[in-house]
């Protein structure tokens, strides 16, 4: 069963002849479980791509579905409930609230909801990923990969269908991206979760299931590794 | 070092980013303004009201000169005259003893020759015609044409009887000029030629050192560069000109400073000048967090395109110059604007203040010193120059790779653990966002908090100014008529007396009801002393060496307004003329001096007066009167004393004074109108001390009301102004927290909400942010402001005797609500001016 697919998305800035084509009828579907990851050079149209998976920003045409959901059809407040419970989101700057503790991070997109926390869920994502010693430190006493390990936690806190990861690692130096896509396979197997990772680094990129190449905003191949 | 030409790239760069931020100018020009406004406009104010005292006082003293050479003769005169401290020295002449016209008997008159120079020390130029110059020609003020009769023109002839060494000579004169007559100088002034003086000099000699004769004298007003040291320079000029300053040498000079002078030079220490530096010092503090919020708000802002300055290297030092210059662009357009209309609000007020001085009713002038706009540039632009220096340093300061994800730097180190108290609840984030930069946390709660407890300390002391103890003590009657000088303190006799003419007046008017007169000479040749031998200690004694005594002579109305201490009061036996009735000081709350009375009920005491119509003292019979003390009564310093303390203090009824004195001065009238009538006969009063007799003035229930309106609303006024400055700087810093906080936090908004925070979500955090400041405001005003209010209003209340301690929190209770509206409703503009990007744009700010 496809937990996300597109259909012919486009993505244009600007008008006639100076307009960019960002996106330029991307049609792709992505398994449910699946760890997929999508490379490109810089300017490919990766992270546009990811932004309308995510539904950050809307598409010129074309459609989004996400767990049998159009997501474009929502008004931007329900999107972005949508988007808190479905989809969960790991950045290259960890994006971590810097008043906030690690544990108080984890749980945010869960209490934004105002839903009660599954606290056997969220010890067992924290003891997952090692992050029991820290869970009352605030972000700026961590390292990276520490930051972005809270990270992940929080994108799987919620139990969201998708998490996107956009560039995970680009911040960390080798032997810790390493750790941390290992953490985050690990995790995303270990709950189930579907993957969606974007990244211009071929090595990394040979760790998920499936590899999605895009070239000029257009699919340009793929396969299963 | 190489010397690049790089000016040009510098202010080419200033130019076009000065010109990408239109609306931070406009701001900005409007910010400096007003600082340039503030400054002009209490610089002018400071400055008319200075120049308007002085010279008020200097018309009283008769002319602005520094010092005075009294009595000199021509030889004196020019001996002196050379001296290198003096600037300028007049030559006043007199020209007679007295001047005997019958005209001038209410506004006695001064014939003199002045030179060019005693004119304008005198303020004696003419603002018509022409100065004297042939033997024949006079020149005099207004006034005293208007009580010769004569016409206002030039030629009109006016005949002088003169007491020339005693002799009474009468001669014609033409007027050739005038000028407009000082209503606060009591004296008519009149000026000859110097062809005059040559054609009588036989007459003008000099006799004062013989017998005291006045004609021929010279008095002589001295101008110095400075009014420092007066009385050690005009000592110097005499004796090293080969004078004396010792009263019994024969070569003695009697001078004098001018007191004016001296008083303006005593109240320009400590109190003014603390006062002019506090408020330069607060325009400095306003128009500096004005100013620096927005350039504050505007680097920030911009900081990534400094970064970006920086990446291409551009150094710090350019950066800052770029700031500078347009700063200085800015200041070049606000600064002058504010000049402009700082003066003429500066003029405006001027008058408007002087209105409720002592002084109210003349003419108010101010002039337009240039120092008050060299001071107010300076000040501004060190305003700005203060202002612009620390965003400056920051844009100057950036490291090119964080300028890009530049938050604000938390100096603190950060606390190492959390404790997850609140959990990720979004009033719990709104909390710890607080708490991301203290120190501005404290400072803008604090200056909020700062505000609303001075504005509630203000309105407690308005409150407590209790309107029905102020006028006990002002008002007995309704009304009050007497002299002018009465009202200054400076009534002393016959020649201050109330005119008879203006207590018919009142008496013919509609609703007046009952009056009486009060009789007094205190300070003339038919002074009062009395016999005590107990009393060792009085200093103000007698030509008798008994001690002076202050003794009144009450008409009916006031008599029987007397309060009573001791005793009883049997008004046909006081009538007999064997008794009389002691005063006895009252307290600020009314409680009698009982050490101000000197006898018993019952005890004699024996009054000694000068009775006649002579000019001294020493011309009159001296007389003795016994009475018996019948009762003890208070002394009340605004209706029944000249205002004057006298250690010893009698009231008579007035047919017994008139017994006593050959030529009893009136020192006022009081009396009462029917209620329905007042408003008319307040009308008439202004009407006719302002018109008919200008020497003349008044008190009454409604002027007293007026008075007392007045102080409290200028303490309203003054304090409102101040709370509301501090509010205004506490409301900006406010301001400035909330956007340089949302401003750099729109990447870390932009990522809540990419992890599912909704708009509203978002709102609600910042509302709460905005909440949680104002409440805190809110709620250490309530604390600071009950304990101001109970602790030092309540302190000071009771050594001021008309006022009454209320406890009141009524302006905190209304303005705390509406600064928590504020704080909810801010956070929600300034973020909508700033979340017009979309999420994507927001999180790229750092990734590209």
């Amino acid at each position: 069963m496809d937990i996300l697919t597109t259909r012919d998305l486009r993505k244009y800035y600007g008008t006639g002849e100076t307009a960019v084509k960002a996106l330029d009828g991307v049609t792709l579907s992505v398994a449910d479980g699946e760890f997929a990851a999508i490379v490109g050079t810089s300017g490919s149209g990766k992270s546009t791509l990811l932004h309308m998976l995510g539904g950050l920003d809307r598409p010129t045409s074309g459609t989004v579905s996400v767990a049998g959901k159009e997501i474009f059809s929502l008004k931007d407040d329900a999107l972005t409930i949508f988007r808190r419970r479905k989809i969960g989101f790991i950045f290259q700057s960890y994006n971590l609230v810097p008043v906030l503790s690690v544990y108080e991070n984890i749980v945010l997109p869960i209490e934004l909801d105002g839903n009660r926390v599954d606290k056997a869920h969220i010890e067992n994502i924290i003891s997952t990923l090692g992050l029991e010693g820290k869970i009352h430190n605030l972000p700026s006493q961590l390292s990276g990969g520490q930051q972005q390990r809270v990270a992940i936690a929080r994108a799987l806190a919620t139990k969201p269908a998708i998490i996107l990861a956009d560039e995970p690692t680009g911040n960390l130096d080798s032997k810790t991206s390493l750790d941390v896509l290992g953490l985050l396979k690990v995790t995303s197997e270990k709950f189930r979760q579907t993957v969606v990772m974007i990244t211009h680094n071929e090595e990394i990129a040979q760790t998920a299931d499936r590899i999605i190449r895009i070239e000029d905003g257009k699919i340009a191949g793929g396969r299963h590794v | 070092m190489y010397r690049v030409k790089n000016k040009k790239a510098v202010r080419q760069l200033s130019r076009r980013s000065f010109k990408a931020n239109k609306s931070r100018n406009i701001i900005a020009v409007f910010a400096i303004a007003l600082t340039a406004v503030l400054f002009t406009a209490i610089m002018t104010v400071g400055s008319g009201i200075a120049e308007n005292f002085q010279r008020q006082t200097m018309r009283q003293a008769g002319g602005d000169g520094m010092g005075v050479l009294k009595y000199i003769t021509d030889q004196e005169y020019d001996g002196i005259k050379g001296h290198p401290l003096i600037k300028e020295m007049s030559y006043n002449r007199l020209l007679c003893d007295r001047v005997d016209n019958e005209e001038l008997i209410k506004r006695h008159g001064e014939f003199y020759y002045m030179d060019d120079v005693a004119m304008k020390l005198g303020f004696c130029e003419p603002t018509g015609g022409h100065k004297p110059a042939a033997e024949n020609e006079i020149m005099m003020d207004t006034k005293a044409i208007q009580l010769f009769g004569a016409k206002q023109e030039v030629g009109a002839p006016i005949t002088l009887t003169l007491n020339v060494h005693g002799k009474t000579v009468t001669r014609d004169f033409v007027l050739s000029g005038w000028w407009e007559a000082d209503p606060v100088f009591n004296v008519s002034i009149m000026v000859a030629s110097r062809a005059y003086v040559d054609a009588h000099k036989d007459e003008l000699y000099n006799s004062y050192k013989e017998n005291g004769e006045m004609t021929g004298v010279i008095n002589s007003y001295v101008m110095f560069g400075n009014s420092f040291g007066l009385e050690e320079k005009m000592e110097r000029i005499i004796t090293e000109s080969g004078y004396a300053v010792d009263e019994n040498a024969p070569n003695y000079i009697a001078n004098n400073v001018n007191w004016s002078y001296l008083s303006t030079n005593f109240s320009m220490d400590l109190g003014t000048v603390a006062g002019g530096l506090a408020a330069i010092l607060l325009i400095i503090l306003t128009g500096y967090l004005i100013i620096y919020n927005i350039f504050q708000i505007s680097v920030i802002k911009d900081i990534r395109f400094y970064g970006l300055l920086k990446t291409i290297g551009t150094t710090g030092k350019q950066i800052k110059q770029m700031i500078r210059w347009q700063a200085a662009v800015l200041s070049c357009i606000g600064i002058p604007v504010g000049l402009a209309a700082g003066y003429f609000i500066g003029c405006g007020l001027v008058p408007l203040i002087l209105e409720q001085s002592i002084y109210s009713g003349g003419q108010f002038t101010t002039s337009a010193n240039p120092l008050i706009f060299a001071g107010s540039t300076v000040f501004a632009l060190i305003t700005v120059a203060i202002s612009t220096g620390k965003p400056g340093r920051i844009a100057a300061g950036v490291s090119p790779v964080e300028a890009v994800r530049y938050t604000e730097q938390r100096k603190e180190r950060p606390k190492k653990r959390r404790k997850s108290r609140y959990g990720a609840k979004i009033s719990g984030m709104a909390f710890a966002n607080m708490g991301r930069n203290k120190k501005r946390t404290a400072l803008v709660v604090l200056s909020m908090a700062l505000s609303l407890v001075l504005f509630n300390t203000v309105y407690t002391f308005s409150l407590g100014f209790d309107m029905d103890k102020f006028l006990s003590r002002f008002v007995d009657t309704d009304y009050l008529i007497a002299h002018a000088d009465y009202f200054s303190y400076q009534y002393g006799g016959p020649e201050q007396s109330l005119s008879e003419s203006m207590i018919r007046a009142v008496q013919e008017q509609p609703g007046f009801e009952q009056g009486g007169r009060l009789f007094a000479n205190i300070r003339d040749a038919e002074y009062f002393t009395v016999e005590d031998n107990e009393n060792q200690q009085v200093v103000n004694r007698g030509h008798d060496n008994n001690p002076m005594a202050a003794v009144y002579g009450l008409e009916d109305l006031p008599l029987e307004r007397l309060q009573v201490l001791e005793g009883e009061i049997d008004v046909e036996k006081l009538r007999s003329g064997d008794y009389i009735l002691e005063g006895i000081m009252l307290n600020d709350q009314d409680e009698p001096y009982w050490n101000s009375s000197h006898f018993s009920v019952g005890d004699k005491v024996v009054l000694h007066n000068r009775k006649g119509t002579g000019a001294t003292a020493m011309e009159n019979e001296y007389t003795t009167r016994e009475f018996t003390v019948m009762a003890k009564v208070a002394v009340k310093y605004f209706t029944n004393s000249c205002g004057v303390s006298y250690d010893y203090t009698y009231y008579l009824p007035a047919n017994v004074y008139q017994e006593m004195a050959a030529v009893p001065g009136v020192m006022s009238y009081v009396y009462n109108v029917s209620d329905t009538e007042e408003a008319q006969m307040d009308a008439f009063l202004e009407a006719y001390t302002g018109n008919i007799e200008p020497v003349m003035n008044y008190s009454s229930k409604s002027t007293r009301v007026k008075e007392f309106e007045g102080m409290r609303n200028m303490i309203l006024i003054v304090g409102g102004l101040l709370s509301f400055i501090i509010g205004l700087i506490g409301i900006l810093n406010f301001v400035n927290s909330m956007l340089t906080s949302i401003i750099t936090r729109r990447r870390e908004f932009a990522m809540l909400q990419s992890i599912g925070m909704t708009g509203g979500q978002l709102r609600k955090m910042l509302m709460l942010e905005g909440l949680f400041y104002t409440a805190a405001a809110g709620a250490a005003a309530l604390v600071l402001g009950i304990l101001f209010s109970a602790v030092i209003v309540k302190a000071i209340a009771v050594n001021l005797w008309f006022f009454s301690y209320q406890f009141t929190i009524l302006p905190l209770v209304l303005v705390v609500p509406v600064l928590l509206v504020i704080g909810v409703l801010l956070p929600l503009l300034v973020l909508r001016t700033v979340s017009r990007q979309s999420i994507v744009e927001r999180l790229r700010e750092t990734e590209e």
